[in-house]
């Protein structure tokens, strides 16, 4: 008797709880610090701006900054928000594009067992390291190597070659080009390392055997690599294209005034920054149009991802899905038959 | 022990919780700000600092410069203030005026020096006011702020972050020795004072007096006064500088400095008018500025650096890549004292291409004004008395006032004080080779006239100039496109004020 009790006690014990308590802290912090501002940057989305923060507009702000208005503000805005959006998708091909390149090239290289690149490891770190710097340094760094600044070291330069400076914020080609040389310079060595594991993740067998069939490296790389590294190029457009559009701090801080942002280098990101503290204003900043452009910037970011991993989804295995499930429901509809057949 | 494992459990949790949390709790320093206390060594001041004034009937509103009117001592807090705290905190953006003030006011209110600390927020302008917003949102402990004239307006028509004077016992009839406008500047839309300034901030234009005689063969600044008494011949002279020089030296130090000379000295009306801007009172307000500004810059006359970057003070000295590209600065009085903008711009003494002591100044083309601070009293204060011995020893008392002169070299918000200095002819500043600003300012600052300013001024400023800098660097084509370039970026910027 005393044995039963024991054990149905033991059996009433359950330890979930405690698991339970152990993961309740995450939760609590993350509800409070990333659930809870989403909601909020949704409502306040809906509510005016400045002193007119408590009352309720509706669609106003997104209106505004999509379509403009009759007055000259909600004009501005509207110019300005697009103007951005466009500055940021220029901003990010510019610098994807090389940067996928360059950092592919070197994977490919880096991973080759017939090359015998010396320091292999060394390399590895250094164009790693620009990834580490952070990016309020390496603003500083390019503000003092190439800027507006007749002091910069390239207008130095020019200047004793006998040329007029540049004043290469100024200038959206220049200016565009530099802060996308800067991210690739950064984002490179970080994509090379991926673009390796995956390499490295893929059959040396199929390797060995394209080999011994006596295929060139060209042929390797095009029938083998890059079809087999599809899905970590697609994991890195996904992540470097959330990343991009969310770009924020170099073209921030690629300024000589600091708070005279140049209009070609303005991305929405930037142009949220400057609308919820904006000027003068630190009184009554403009949360309305902030939320709404970062609502509208999350959704843009939404859609162009699921459209991208779509689009790049293994068709073999998306059409092995669809026959799986083919099958299935002829077999469901063959048992039916026969039920029915039966019954009759 | 299955109590203590839970217990320990809740615990751990408990505490993973709390760390968690700890980010939200108010840090008593931000990382952008430094604190400092008074380490400076005790300096005597000249003159008695016995407090020798007495109560008083109430002065005449007005009193001409150089007769004194009486004013009345300290009044005592009316305990609507906390007291007791034991530091006098003072929030500011640059130290380089407080740590002369200390030994004003202690040697006039005997308050011990240690007493008073000041919170720089490390940054100029709108970014400014932006970290004293963070600040007073982070519910740091701040008794005084110093406000600039661009947007003190805003704080002191703001319940939340300015107390009236008269709460640390000082009242309007305390300043009828001082300049108008600083006290008019100083009271909130409501006309209660809010602020009071111990500077008048008249400007003039300082220039190379060895590139004046080189280039022009002038050797006193009132020949140089004569050669720039209006725009026209100012820019005339630009003209013979630039071609004398060989196409170098700008005649001066940016657009920046242009705007302020010109916008403070010839606008006659207020940008904001019933809560609207619009494009007429825009295009009224800015005058011939734009063109003025785009054709002088395009001619070489205005210099291509930017006011506060790198580029700007360098250009002041006879050496570096930027040697000699401007004959001369606007500047006001507080950026010729001591370890001012000018001081910076002439480079330490004996440096390769040190200007040290070779600038001279005179009036300039139009009599103006840049800035100014004022001195507000935050409502959270926890030091009410010193406060309000603060603002007495710096803005009232006629005595520790002349004390700040001869120690900072800075133009006191007090009239007979500053025609007394002007009168002894004791005042050399070292860094215009032993000139009296003093005497050739002394004009321009009865002549302020603030009554046009509003607080988006600062705002105003900034995007104006950051439209007629693009313009006149070819990135926006056209004088219209300019202005409305200036207006789009206005009416963004401001979200209570219509831009039509």
């Amino acid at each position: 008797m005393m044995a039963s009790t024991a054990q149905s006690r033991i059996k009433s014990i359950s330890y979930a709880k405690y698991g339970y308590m152990f993961i309740a802290p995450f939760f609590i912090v993350y509800a409070f610090f990333q659930i809870w501002p989403l909601i909020n940057t949704f409502i306040l989305s809906f509510y005016g701006n400045g002193d007119a923060a408590s009352e309720f507009v509706g669609l106003e702000n997104y209106q505004t900054l999509l379509f403009g208005g009759d007055n000259r503000r909600s004009r501005a805005l509207n110019d300005t928000f697009i103007q951005s959006f466009i500055n940021t998708v220029i901003l990010w091909v510019g610098n994807f594009i090389p940067q996928i390149f360059l950092s592919l090239l070197l994977a490919v290289w880096f991973t080759d067992s017939k090359l015998h690149i010396p320091g292999k490891g060394f390399f590895k770190v250094v164009m790693y390291l620009p990834n580490i710097i952070t990016a309020v340094s390496v603003a500083a760094l390019f503000m003092r190597f190439i800027s507006n600044s007749q002091t910069s070291a390239v207008n130095i330069i020019l200047a004793q070659m006998g040329n007029e400076p540049i004043k290469f914020e100024n200038d959206p080609t220049w200016s565009r080009g530099i802060v996308m040389f800067i991210q690739t310079w950064m984002w490179f060595g970080n994509t090379m390392i991926m673009m390796m594991s995956g390499i490295l993740g893929i059959n040396p067998s199929l390797f060995e055997a394209a080999n011994i069939d006596g295929a060139s490296s060209g042929q390797t790389l095009r029938k083998i690599t890059l079809p087999l590294l599809k899905p970590m190029v697609v994991y890195t457009l996904i992540t470097s294209m959330i990343g991009g559009l969310q770009m924020f701090d170099i073209p921030f801080l690629y300024h000589t005034a600091a708070g005279d942002i140049k209009d070609h280098l303005r991305t929405v990101a930037v142009f949220i920054y400057e609308q919820f503290r904006a000027g003068n204003n630190v009184h009554n900043p403009q949360y309305g149009v902030a939320g709404a452009a970062s609502i509208m910037l999350f959704i843009v970011t939404a859609i162009l991802g699921i459209f991208v991993f779509r689009m790049n989804r293994d068709q073999d295995e998306v059409r092995k899905k669809k026959e799986r499930k083919e099958l299935v429901k002829e077999y469901k509809r063959q048992q039916k038959l026969a039920k029915n057949g039966g019954l009759d | 022990m299955n109590n203590l494992k839970k217990t320990l459990a809740l615990m751990a949790a408990l505490a993973m919780t709390a760390t968690a949390f700890v980010g939200c709790g108010d840090d008593d320093t931000s990382s952008s700000t430094t604190e400092a206390t008074t380490t400076a060594a005790e300096e005597t001041t000249e003159g008695d600092v016995a407090e020798e004034t007495t109560e008083g009937d109430v002065a005449e509103e007005t009193t001409e410069a150089g007769e004194a009117a009486e004013v009345p001592a300290l009044g005592t807090p009316d305990g609507t203030l906390g007291e007791g705290g034991d530091a006098l905190t003072i929030l500011c953006w640059t130290e380089d005026d407080l740590t002369h003030m200390y030994d004003v006011v202690a040697n006039q209110s005997g308050m011990d020096k240690s007493m008073m600390v000041y919170k720089n927020v490390g940054a100029n302008g709108t970014e400014a006011n932006e970290k004293y917003t963070q600040m007073f949102a982070s519910d740091e402990d701040v008794d005084l702020y110093f406000c600039d004239a661009d947007w003190n307006m805003a704080y002191q028509n703001n319940d939340e972050y300015s107390a009236p004077l008269s709460a640390v016992g000082i009242t309007e009839d305390m300043y009828a020795n001082a300049y108008e406008y600083t006290v008019a500047m100083g009271k909130d839309s409501n006309g209660v004072l809010k602020g009071a300034s111990w500077q008048a901030a008249a400007g003039g234009y300082v220039y190379r007096a060895d590139l004046a005689e080189q280039y022009l063969g002038i050797t006193t600044p009132e020949d140089m006064q004569a050669m720039i008494s209006d725009w026209d011949a100012f820019w005339a002279t630009a003209a013979e500088v630039y071609t004398a020089s060989g196409e170098v030296t700008a005649m001066t130090d940016s657009l920046g400095g242009v705007w302020r000379a010109y916008s403070n000295g010839n606008r006659a009306t207020a940008w904001v008018q019933d809560g609207t801007i619009t494009e007429d009172n825009a295009t009224a307000c800015l005058g011939d500025f734009i063109s003025m500004a785009k054709t002088n810059y395009d001619a070489g006359y205005i210099s291509t650096a930017t006011q506060w970057t790198d580029d700007w003070l360098p250009q002041g000295m006879s050496a570096g890549a930027q040697a000699n590209k401007t004959f001369g600065f606007f500047f006001p009085t507080w950026a010729i004292g001591a370890n001012s903008s000018l001081e910076q711009a002439q480079g330490k003494e004996g440096t390769e291409g040190s200007t040290y002591g070779m600038y001279n100044i005179c009036e300039g083309p139009t009599s103006w004004f840049w800035g100014g601070s004022w001195i507000c009293v935050s409502p959270k204060t926890d030091n009410a008395t010193e406060a309000g011995q603060f603002i007495y020893a710096m803005t009232v008392d006629a005595t520790s006032m002349k004390a700040y002169v001869e120690s900072k070299g800075d133009f006191v918000n007090n009239k007979p004080v500053m025609a007394e200095v002007v009168a002894d002819g004791t005042n050399s500043n070292p860094l215009l080779g032993g000139q009296d600003q003093f005497a050739v300012l002394a004009d321009s600052a009865a002549n302020i006239d603030m009554s046009i300013a509003t607080q988006y001024d600062a705002t105003i400023n900034s995007e104006l100039q950051n439209a007629v800098q693009a313009y006149c660097e070819g990135t926006i084509a056209s004088e219209e496109d300019c202005v409305d370039e200036f207006l789009n970026k206005l009416s963004e910027a401001l979200t209570d004020v219509t831009v039509e």
